[in-house]
């Protein structure tokens, strides 16, 4: 069923955490990992290999031994008590600060599938790989029903639930307030890392001053456009006939009779205006990706992300 | 292709299509649709045009169906139709020939040239006026119709219902033709008083169109030019070729010495030019009585080679006496098939045996007296003029009065026989004498002259008279006419020019049976011996009792209608149009009602030639004639509406294949 379609049924929101993901996905996203081009940019071998130096100060977690690891982090208590080798793990040594913007504004609501649940699924699988990689994963929101609302520092496999809850709260509505709410984020942030932004970048205001204010804090910014099929291609989606469009967020009406030129138009539109985001992201370094919601979420973690450099 | 009413479909036109146009130009009720944001929208050309109060118009399936149905409708309203029509322009006179030859069913389709007279001029007139459901035309037109006589139908009018009405109010006749009155008729309308003169009440003439209908027989076109101005066109109906075979005289009669009895004489002419045979049947009282013992060969008809007149062939048929000492209707039948039925019959209602009343009044001459008295009169009355004019006075009457030397200062109605004498007589006007005459000729066929022969008749002196137009000539001198007939409101006379015994005519042997042809005659008019029938066009006129009522007139088809009756007993009908037998119903004052049948039988020998003239020749101009076109024209709106129809039918399945 269309989103065009006037008597769409009511959408079922997930109401827990199994509903945002599932223990399939989970079960693929523990072998993916968060890559961040930027921080890691040309030491990311001797990283790998100095990755314990000078960073012993929080303990987090142990990990098997591999061969070539520095045998002074091997625990040897553990290997006296179990005769195995496992390596001490520091926290400040492995700190990858991920932040996932979410937007919950009004436009974000809408589409076959869902951009705003697709989103918040979204979010919730790349949260799941920054805490099972022990990265410093933090959520934020915007959208005008809550402002900015954030979840900050979280890290391990068991922060996943708490994860899951506040994303379950989100609530969409309202007028983005792109700008502001990366300005915020911008200037609070917390270290350097990587930057997830899950939104449609339909912004009457214009996008780029909040990307400008993002891309040069030293987050290796991910622009993640989602755009439903209704969005993409409103005339195979069942948009005809002589329709007064209503925007969700601020209802301004805008009267159109459909017709293979206007439908050309549009899409050439369209075109224009992620070819724009697009191209406005490649100048900040910033990696836009344009994502069609109806695509499995498996599909595009597993293959597009990774084929973009963001998983691995 | 031609279009009846451009100016109705033109109008349409106006008033509909703008509307629909406005209506696609105008903005849409749109279906209400919530979408992330309308910028993208708002972006695109269309969006900016949609919120304009007007829109460009784009094309649309609907809005080309719609307009192809509206355009149908318009075209369907201005009636197109294959054949081209072309106004005359003006002023325009349907005459239409109602004539007995126009009954001829030669037409393939077995109906009568009149009918298919009338369809044509129907046809002439809607296309005089547009034939469309909703024209209007300025065109004037009359319509007349003519046979013996002519009747104005409908003076001009711009009507086209009213002039269609009055074509299809025409109704056959069995008269002669003559076109001369229908002529005088429609000139009579055409002229109208100049309205720029003031004060002087001037006439001016529209000229005008005669369109004449008919098969070309008219006896008086060589006496009738077209004046200038004046044009005509001709539509012929009939064939050139047809054949008919018809009765063109009939008569009964009871011998003298055997009144109990009834012969019939019959002449039956051939207007084509091969012999035909036919069987004569003779019928008396509906009730077949005798046909002919073997077929009566026709001779065929010929041109005079000398005048160029067409004379048919022509056979006399007798029938042997018969015992009828009642009255009876006497039918003639031809046992043969023809294109024209109604000259294959004729009717005579023949009384029963009456002894005359006659009167000799005035000069009682002994040669005259024996005349009479050898005659079988119930009473024959030798008056003189102040002992008849006593007896008129006291209500005598007699069937037939014989005048000699004599006339009544005022001829009452009734039958006269009246020599030598002009006093009473209006339509005769006497301006001397003439001596020494010889008789010039006389119309052998009429029934007063019958076996009479005036070849030897010499006058020494005779009155010399001008005879009016209700006078009929039946015999003349160089010095005017010596026998007239005249028939005047219920006045029936024959009228002598000379004395007997101022001419060798009182000893020779014509006088003897001149003079009880003419009585006999005279009082066949009556009905008193029999009744000999008229022919159409005619009128029936008999004298009945003075205070008689109720004259009721059953026609041959069972139609009754009134007969006038003067106060001084003239009963009058007609003139009748169809051949047949009349019956005439009075009632006399204070007695019982009095039937009595009068036979009407159409022997035009005239109208018998029914093969149609390819053109008519009016005395100074030659019209040629166009074949009458029957068939209507091929009208495409009810085509156009249909394919209207499935128009939108079409619309309407593609508006709901939309709408779903």
């Amino acid at each position: 069923m269309s989103s065009f379609s006037s008597d769409q049924p009511k959408l079922q929101r997930p109401v827990r955490v199994d509903d945002l993901i599932d223990s399939r996905l989970m079960a693929r996203l523990e072998r993916l990992d968060i890559v961040s081009r930027k921080i890691f940019s040309g030491r990311v071998q001797g990283e790998r290999r100095s990755r314990r130096r000078g960073m012993s100060v929080e303990f987090a977690d142990y990990r098997p031994y591999s061969p070539g690891d520095d045998l002074r982090f091997v625990d040897w208590n553990i290997y006296g008590r179990l005769d195995r080798l496992f390596m001490k793990i520091f926290l400040e040594e492995e700190d990858l600060s991920l932040m996932i913007a979410v937007d919950t504004s009004g436009s974000m609501d809408w589409g076959t599938p869902n951009k705003f649940e697709y989103a918040r699924r979204l979010a919730m699988a790349l949260g799941y790989i920054g805490l099972i990689n022990h990265n410093r994963v933090s959520f934020c929101s915007f959208g005008e029903a809550g402002g900015l609302q954030r979840l900050s520092n979280l890290r391990g496999r068991r922060r996943t639930r708490e994860a899951g809850e506040w994303l379950l709260n989100l609530q969409p509505g309202g007028e983005g307030t792109f700008d502001e709410a990366m300005k915020t984020v911008a200037h609070s942030r917390m270290g350097r890392g990587v930057m997830l932004v899950l939104s449609d970048f339909l912004y009457k205001d214009g996008y780029e001053k909040g990307l400008r204010a993002v891309a040069g804090r030293g987050f290796d910014v991910f622009a993640v456009q989602m755009l439903s099929p209704e969005e993409l291609d409103p005339g195979a989606n069942g948009l005809s006939g002589d329709v007064k469009l209503v925007d969700l967020e601020d209802d301004e009406e805008t009267e159109i009779t459909v017709s293979q030129k206007m439908l050309a138009g549009y899409r050439g539109t369209l075109n224009r205006y992620c070819g724009g985001l697009r191209e406005y992201c490649l100048r900040r370094d910033i990696t836009h990706m344009l994502v069609d919601t109806s695509t499995d979420l498996d599909v595009l973690l597993m293959e597009y992300f990774r084929r973009r450099g963001l998983l691995r | 292709m031609t279009w009846l009413t451009p100016l109705t479909g033109l109008i349409v036109a106006a008033a509909i299509l703008p509307p629909l146009l406005l209506l696609y130009f105008l903005k849409l009720r749109r279906t209400s649709r919530s979408i992330p944001s309308t910028m993208l929208w708002r972006r695109s050309v269309e969006d900016v045009r949609a919120n304009a109060p007007f829109q460009r118009l784009r094309p649309s399936i609907l809005l080309f169906l719609q307009l192809l149905i509206l355009l149908l409708l318009v075209l369907a309203l201005a009636q197109p139709q294959f054949e081209g029509s072309s106004s005359a322009g003006g002023r325009t006179v349907i005459a239409i020939d109602n004539s007995g030859s126009m009954n001829a069913t030669d037409d393939e389709s077995g109906r009568s040239r009149l009918d298919l007279a009338k369809e044509a001029a129907v046809n002439r007139i809607e296309k005089l006026h547009g034939g469309g459901l909703f024209s209007g035309s300025t065109e004037e037109i009359m319509v007349v119709s003519f046979a013996d006589g002519a009747e104005v139908r409908t003076p001009f009018t711009d009507s086209r219902t009213q002039a269609i009405a009055a074509v299809r109010s025409i109704d056959p006749t069995d008269q002669g033709t003559s076109i001369g009155k229908a002529l005088k008729l429609a000139r009579a309308f055409t002229i109208s008083v100049d309205p720029e003169s003031s004060g002087n009440a001037e006439t001016m003439e529209d000229p005008a169109v005669f369109e004449v209908f008919s098969d070309g027989r008219i006896s008086d076109l060589d006496d009738e030019p077209l004046r200038g101005g004046e044009s005509a066109s001709y539509t012929v109906l009939g064939s050139p070729d047809s054949s008919n075979v018809g009765i063109v005289t009939v008569a009964a009669d009871r011998p003298w010495d055997r009144p109990t009895q009834i012969q019939v004489f019959t002449m039956v002419a051939n207007h084509d030019p091969d012999p035909v045979e036919v069987d004569v049947e003779l019928r008396v009282a509906g009730r077949a009585r005798a046909v002919t013992p073997k077929p009566v060969t026709i001779p065929g008809a010929v041109e005079d080679p000398e005048t160029g007149i067409w004379k048919p062939g022509m056979e006399r048929v007798i029938f042997l006496p018969f015992e009828q000492p009642r009255g009876a209707q006497i039918e003639v039948r031809l046992l043969r098939e023809d294109d024209l039925a109604s000259d294959d019959f004729a009717r005579l209602v023949v009384a029963p045996p009456k002894q005359l009343r006659v009167a000799l009044v005035g000069e009682i001459a002994w040669f005259m007296e024996k005349l009479l008295e050898a005659q079988s009169y119930e009473r024959l009355d030798l008056l003189t003029a102040d002992q008849y004019e006593q007896a008129i006075e006291s209500g005598e009457s007699w069937d037939v009065v014989v005048c000699l030397g004599y006339s009544p200062e005022k001829l009452q109605p009734g039958r006269y026989l009246i020599f030598n004498s002009t006093r009473g007589i209006e339509t005769l006007e006497p301006f001397g004498e003439a001596e020494k005459v010889f008789v010039r000729s006389s119309q052998d066929e009429h029934p007063a002259f019958r076996y009479v022969v005036l070849d030897d008749l010499f006058i020494w002196k005779m009155l010399k008279v001008v005879a009016g137009d209700d006078a009929r000539v039946l015999s003349d001198a160089i010095e005017g006419p010596l026998v007239v007939e005249i028939d005047r409101a219920g006045v029936q006379v024959l009228w002598v020019a000379f004395h007997p015994l101022d001419s060798t005519w009182w000893r020779q042997r014509s006088f003897a049976i001149f003079v009880p042809n003419a009585i006999e005659y005279l009082a066949s008019i009556s009905g008193a011996v029999v009744e000999q029938g008229i022919e159409p066009g005619e009128v029936i006129s008999m004298l009945v009792e003075p205070g008689a009522s109720a004259g009721l007139v059953t026609l041959p088809d069972g139609t009754t209608s009134e007969a006038s009756i003067s106060p001084d007993g003239l009963l009058i009908w007609g003139p009748v149009q169809r051949a047949g037998v009349y019956e005439v119903v009075r009632t006399p004052p204070g007695g019982e009602p009095i039937s009595v049948e009068v036979a009407v039988n159409m022997l035009d020998q005239d109208e018998g030639r029914i093969g149609s003239r390819e053109s008519i020749e009016f005395s100074v101009n030659s019209v040629s004639g166009q074949r009458a076109v029957t068939t209507s024209r091929n009208a495409l709106w009810p085509w156009l509406l249909g394919i209207g129809l499935l128009v939108l039918m079409l619309e309407w399945f593609v508006y709901f294949r939309k709408a779903a």
